[in-house]
């Protein structure tokens, strides 16, 4: 996997969707990981609309209950084991 | 930087709690974690203690940028170096 974007601040989606548009025509293979009031972006249809593009989307249970309850969650809910395992699978790794 | 066991600069500069769990998570696959606290002290918090220990079972020794604490202290020479050194660096 080429890229691991750590999403951990809640206004990351306007800065995410072009960059996960550029990801994808240039064919890149990314994973992301939602954590903090991070998974607040996730609010955003148009971030959520492309998420299904990334090789794993994973927000934190702990994080996603803390900062917006029993809310559906539009990605895989995970824990920050999977954090672990995506940064060792990833060739870089960015946050946001 | 490749794939596998990273060596891993955390800034912890928003949340210090939330930097000490993704820290502590962070080396349940072996990963190499140095963690640095930023821009004031770590608050004294039933939840920090909680964290500090899981950081203790981690083998993570934090540092920080915040002069006075007791912790060891990184001059922004050191930090930079810490920087050019890790194989990524999260800022949280």
């Amino acid at each position: 996997m080429d890229l691991l974007i750590d999403v951990s601040t809640p206004d990351a989606a306007p800065v995410l969707v072009p960059l996960l548009q550029a990801l994808h025509r240039r064919g890149s293979e990314w994973a992301i990981f939602f954590t903090n009031d991070g998974v607040k972006a996730l609010s955003d249809p148009q971030l959520a609309g492309l998420l299904h593009l990334a090789e794993q989307a994973v927000a934190c249970e702990f994080s996603w209950e803390r900062h917006m309850g029993h809310a559906p969650c539009p990605v895989t809910i995970g824990s920050q084991t999977n954090h672990s395992m995506l940064a060792a699978n990833a060739a870089r790794i960015i946050g946001l | 930087m490749s794939a596998g066991k990273k060596s891993l600069l955390l800034l912890a500069r928003r949340d210090h709690t939330e930097a000490m769990r993704v820290a502590a998570g962070l080396t349940i696959f072996g990963h190499a974690v140095r963690l640095v606290f930023m821009t004031g002290p770590v608050a004294d918090t039933a939840e920090n203690a909680e964290q500090a220990e899981m950081l203790e079972l981690s083998d993570i020794a934090p540092e920080t940028t915040v002069a006075g604490q007791d912790l060891p202290h990184l001059e922004p020479g050191a930090l930079a170096l810490a920087m050019a050194e890790a194989d990524a660096v999260i800022s949280l």
